[in-house]
């Protein structure tokens, strides 16, 4: 049962960061969100090229952890050591 | 169908109607939805022009003449609402159609072929569905210069995954069904089997996929013009109506509540209407 709440929460990790821009533009907060899309509009590369990476790398790490998570929670789940 | 003939209990909810099979608020959906088209279709032959600005008129509350009152530059609210319900529901229905056929045919193709073939479109899927979709809409819609068509292009291109991950696991189980299998011992060509046999039995798969997207468009789609990266000012489109909205929402409540209430009506009766959908057709199966 933990373990579909624990992809949730691997793949919410890139959400945290990325997820509320239109909140953040609405509230004027000076999140992520709009100084991404600032920097789209303006066609500031540099930026938009860190933030993709960012979140690239949320993804990645979001699903990282949830993997290992799953041998935490679920013991029948195990890492795999070799090819056989 | 009465509850004698109703089968197992998990498939029929606790309500044990007799003669009505769609449920009423089915009903009031269609209604709502018949209604926007409607007007939708009409727009042109209605008199109502959305872009001529009065600016002896401006920012007026809803009245007998401005029927949904004036905007900030006092351009008539009802025109620009009409108008830009129809642009939002071409946009959904264009992006759900695009999305629906793309995730269809892969999601067939994947279930129906070699797994090979199944690995290699499902990592397609993944790999898709990994990266943050919003980021990946603006920024593709940014550097195709916003528009009506790039954002058809875009919603629809980034929204097939779900389509597609539905329609190859029905497809995978209509695979096993015996007269599937004896079509192709008898030697029909694989393209038949699928249009023929598979196709029909996908069907209703599809479609409550198909109600579900262009919800998911319409909302996409209102989001992206509200941000600024999707129908641009001043063509309406109840995303940019949002935006213009934005500014006096003290003042002028009623700039963003219409709009905002059309989209969130339009989108409780497409996810109605898929309801009842899935209630019909499943009941056939």
């Amino acid at each position: 049962m933990l373990l579909p709440i624990v992809t949730q929460i691997g793949l919410a990790l890139p959400l945290l960061v990325t997820g509320a821009i239109i909140t953040e533009t609405i509230f004027g907060w000076p999140g992520v969100g709009p100084y991404f899309l600032t920097a789209t509009k303006s066609l500031d590369y540099p930026v938009i090229l860190a933030i993709l990476l960012l979140s690239a790398t949320l993804v990645i790490v979001g699903n990282l952890i949830a993997d290992l998570l799953y041998v935490l929670v679920d013991p029948r789940v195990r890492l795999q050591r070799s090819a056989a | 169908m009465t509850a004698a003939t109703a089968g197992p209990a998990t498939r029929r909810p606790a309500l044990n109607r007799v003669r009505t099979s769609v449920p009423a608020q089915a009903w009031v959906a269609i209604g709502f939805l018949g209604l926007l088209v409607l007007l939708s279709l009409l727009a042109p032959v209605l008199p109502l022009d959305p872009d001529t600005t009065d600016l002896d008129a401006m920012s007026q509350p809803p009245s007998p003449e401005h029927w949904f009152g004036t905007d900030q530059l006092g351009r008539d609210y009802f025109a620009r609402v009409v108008y830009g319900g129809r642009i939002s529901l071409v946009v959904g229905f264009l992006a759900m159609l695009t999305a629906t056929v793309i995730g269809a045919l892969v999601g067939v193709v994947a279930g129906f072929a070699h797994p090979r073939v199944d690995g290699l479109l499902m990592r397609l899927v993944d790999f898709l569905s990994s990266i943050p979709w919003m980021i990946l809409i603006i920024v593709v819609s940014v550097f195709l210069k916003p528009g009506l068509a790039t954002i058809i292009i875009v919603i629809g291109g980034f929204s097939w995954m779900a389509t597609a991950r539905l329609v190859r696991a029905e497809t995978l189980s209509v695979k096993e069904r015996a007269y599937v299998g004896y079509s192709g011992y008898i030697g029909e060509r694989p393209a038949r089997i699928v249009i023929r046999h598979i196709l029909p039995e996908v069907l209703p798969t599809i479609l409550v996929a198909a109600t579900a997207s262009v919800s998911l468009a319409m909302m996409t789609e209102a989001s992206l013009s509200f941000l600024g990266v999707g129908i641009q000012q001043p063509m309406a489109s109840w995303g940019s109506l949002l935006q213009t909205a934005q500014g006096n929402l003290q003042q002028l409540p009623h700039l963003a509540l219409i709009p905002g209430l059309l989209i969130i009506a339009t989108v409780l009766s497409f996810n109605a209407l898929g309801n009842a959908l899935r209630h019909q057709l499943s009941r056939e199966a």
